[in-house]
């Protein structure tokens, strides 16, 4: 709470990847519309657009086809005004100079939340309607509350999914401290963007499952949990369909193997479970400009060449342990790599540990949609470590696991305490030299 | 433990002290930046031209005098760095914005490649309002970088064929607004003769091309240019249109060009690009030709203070109480962790309350399948 508070207080307006498109998609729920609306654009009105430097107003508009352009337009130029008094310009490298730019194609031409699911902005949205705030700076913050609320429930959830799990105490606050400490997840705590909501959601599937497989609760109910669950994080946004609908198989292949006993589900839930997970596929699949699914053959190959690259790999790395001001700086390379390298030698520790839990299939259960978040970003072809965020139980409770690799109490202590303490350094550094510096040592122009 | 929490003590310092201590990055006290995709990064070579038209850069240091200087430079398409290239750099301050200043100190690097080339100062100037203006000895094919302060309007690009121009006309189209400056690619602008027009770029209402001029705007009779963007800042249009500011869709144009100007285009066309918008005013900022200070660009520099600002002072100007109270919470919090460390540690149970009693690797929990 602290931290989340923290992040709060000092992460300045605007600050969070995409703040902008997502608060003006949630703003205008927040005045009274609904995105309803799939209006065509006809090639000539796109090019029109584009000439006008007006594209981001004409997608938007495309999505609420009531609000007429003029409102559209006052919107983006509110939004500007605040993006230009808590001097974006100077706090994001490549951004251009906005002085007088009344549109956001100023920022990111052709740029748009358009095309994402309506859920999570209609949380957003509707909680500042019924609160009465309608500007856009009171969206922003009520954005972040969510984002705060939602940090600290994954963090909750990590730590009873490994509780869940059988994982020992200093395991369990290991997977603690690094939910709350690791730099990106906590700045997560700060932000307006719908991958906070995917990321919630994608937990609570993962802890359906953990609950069910600890045999907390009944693997039917867990199942139903973890596939409803499922379904809401693809409608959240397509980034949080691959981690649960992993965790789903998972339990699908855990409970209906031959080996199944009385304790297994009944065959109704098994297969509503698969069909929720079909409709979020096909939800993915169907999504108006879904960015999640290569349009073509040469989409595919283009993105995986993208993802040969190493720099797409360090970007993603930087992205997911620490970047500032819109990813234009991250931390040292050193650092992103120390960090990394010591999360991977701790993995494979907790491979070990986990091995040692009572629980069959655990290390299917927790790896599966690590592999299938990270596979998911790489035929997304965006370098974003965001996206990696719907599988971050996952990532937690298999480093936490390293303490239950060894047999003796005082080297899981000695384990557990390392990791920490390099956690806290982690978060100190990340959160001084990187947030503190960045977004109010060194500002350009 | 006393170990452990010795050792987390000394993590939780890592970050104030990084951040306000001896390991404190450098941080430039001026940082003048090119933005990604954009127009600006249209290359200003050498001049060869006289002292008048070098070009440098103003700037503003809000304490110390300069420690060191970047400047961005570009490579030039078919020059070579000869082997005693240098850059030299006059620096010269004053304790107003518009002067009268004082050279202080002559600056000399040497270019190895594109890119940032450092210049370090040997002593203390008074400020806090500064100029920096290239010479050149020896001979090289590098040029400082130039971006806007304003908006790309229409974007011509650069192009793939070059010829020689002295007469052009043709429309510029005016849907992202109204010019600001108009920017022409070119490989080389020819010497004007002598007591002859320098380049210039006149603009007419396109429905009336006839009719009066709207603007004319000159280069520098001295300007010489080897690969770049002829730049012409156009004055206020709007006033010049008067009733017709909001209807005019395009304006017609006319390049009177000296002798040898060869300019660069795609498709057969010429393609200029605007910049529209109003710069910021930024008094003691801008692009230098010789005494002549421009609003609308920079050259792309970072400065660096011998008395820099600590992030304690930054903290305080730009984040005020609230800043450093989420900054005291993030010490807390991880404090608050390493206590959690302590007490979980200490704690003699180290199986969680639903671990079944018996051999962990035995039978499986309740109610699952074995």
């Amino acid at each position: 709470m602290l931290l989340a508070l923290a992040h709060a207080l000092v992460l300045p307006a605007w600050m969070g990847e995409d703040e902008p498109w997502h608060v003006e998609y949630a703003t205008l729920i927040a005045r009274g519309h609904l995105p309803t609306a799939v209006a065509p654009i006809t090639a000539p009105e796109l090019a029109e657009a584009r000439a006008k430097g007006e594209l981001a107003i004409k997608m938007m508009h495309r999505r609420f086809g009531d609000v007429p352009l003029e409102e559209h337009r006052e919107l983006q130029a509110e939004l500007l005004d605040g993006l230009r008094a808590s001097a974006f310009s100077s706090r994001v490298d490549w951004s251009d100079d906005l002085g007088g730019a009344r549109t956001f194609d100023a920022v990111a031409p052709g740029f748009s939340a358009a095309h994402q699911p309506p859920a999570y902005y209609l949380v957003v949205g509707t909680t500042a309607r019924v609160l009465g705030v309608t500007s856009a700076t009171g969206v922003l913050r009520i954005g972040r509350s969510f984002a705060l609320v939602a940090y600290l429930l994954v963090i909750a959830l990590g730590i009873s999914s490994a509780r869940a799990l059988g994982l020992s105490a200093p395991a369990v606050l290991v997977v603690g401290a690094l939910l709350v400490l690791w730099p990106m997840h906590a700045r997560h705590a700060a932000v307006v963007n719908n991958d906070v909501a995917a990321k919630l959601l994608a937990s609570v599937a993962f802890w359906f499952g953990a609950r069910g497989l600890g045999g907390l609760t009944s693997p039917t109910r867990s199942l139903l949990g973890a596939s409803l669950f499922t379904l809401l994080a693809a409608g959240a946004k397509p980034t949080g369909l691959p981690a649960t609908s992993a965790v789903v198989l998972v339990l699908l292949l855990l409970w209906s193997s031959p080996r199944r006993d009385a304790a297994s589900p009944a065959r109704w839930p098994l297969a509503l479970g698969l069909t929720l997970v079909a409709l979020g596929v096909v939800l993915v699949l169907t999504a108006h400009h879904a960015p999640v699914v290569p349009g073509s053959l040469t989409g595919l190959t283009d993105r995986l060449a993208r993802a040969g690259e190493p720099r797409f790999w360090r970007a993603l790395a930087s992205t997911f342990v620490g970047s500032f001001n819109w990813e234009s700086r991250s931390l040292p390379q050193a650092v992103v790599l120390t960090a990394l390298g010591t999360w991977l030698l701790a993995a494979l520790a907790g491979l070990g540990g986990l091995a040692r839990t009572p629980t069959r299939g655990l290390r299917l259960f927790v790896c599966l949609p690590l592999a299938a978040q990270l596979g998911a970003v790489v035929l997304r072809g965006a370098a974003a470590g965001r996206y990696l965020f719907p599988a971050m139980l996952a990532f937690a409770i298999l480093a936490g696991a390293a303490v239950d690799a060894a047999e003796c109490p005082a080297t899981r202590r000695r384990i557990a305490s390392a990791l920490v303490i390099g956690l806290v350094a982690l978060s100190s550094y990340a959160f001084w030299a990187g947030l503190l510096g960045n977004q109010y040592a060194r500002l350009g122009a | 433990m006393r170990l452990a929490l010795v050792l987390g003590l000394g993590a939780l310092a890592l970050g104030p002290l990084a951040s306000l201590g001896p390991l404190a990055p450098e941080v430039p006290a001026v940082e003048l930046r090119r933005p990604g995709g954009s127009l600006h990064a249209g290359v200003l070579p050498l001049a060869t031209s006289p002292l008048a038209s070098w070009p440098g850069q103003a700037f503003e240091l809000a304490s110390g005098s300069p420690r060191r200087l970047d400047f961005e430079l570009a490579a030039l398409t078919g020059g070579a760095l000869a082997e005693d290239a240098a850059v030299v750099l006059c620096l010269s301050s004053s304790s107003q914005p518009e002067g009268p200043f004082v050279e202080r100190e002559r600056l000399r690097a040497r270019p190895t490649a594109a890119g940032w080339l450092s210049f370090k100062t040997n002593a203390a100037h008074p400020g806090p309002y500064f100029r920096a203006h290239r010479a050149r000895e020896g001979d090289f094919a590098m040029a400082p970088r130039l971006r806007a302060r304003l908006r790309p309007g229409t974007w011509g690009g650069w192009g793939n064929q070059a010829r020689p121009v002295t007469r052009h006309v043709g429309e510029l189209p005016l849907e992202a607004g109204l010019p600001a400056a108009v920017v022409v690619p070119a490989l080389e602008l020819g010497a004007p003769a002598i007591g002859g027009p320098p380049a210039s770029l006149t603009l007419r209402s396109a429905s009336a091309p006839q009719g009066p001029d709207l603007a004319q705007v000159s280069l520098p009779a001295d300007l010489s240019l080897e690969s770049t963007w002829l730049w012409f800042p156009i004055p206020d249009l709007a006033g010049a249109l008067g009733e017709h500011a909001d209807t005019t869709s395009s304006l017609a144009y006319r390049l009177d060009l000296p002798p040898g100007t060869v300019l660069v285009g795609r498709g057969g066309q010429l393609h200029p690009s605007t910049l529209v918008g109003q710069p910021e005013p930024t008094p003691g900022f801008g692009f230098l030709r010789g005494e002549a200070r421009h609003d609308d660009r920079d050259l792309l520099v970072r400065v660096w203070s011998d008395r820099p600002e600590g992030l304690g002072a930054k903290l305080q100007d730009r984040g005020g109480a609230q800043v450093l109270l989420g900054a005291l919470l993030a010490l807390l919090a991880s404090a608050s962790v390493l206590l959690g460390l302590r007490r979980a540690c200490a704690g003699a149970d180290l199986r969680p309350p639903s671990e079944p009693d018996g051999d962990p690797d035995g039978d499986p929990a309740p109610g699952l399948p074995g």
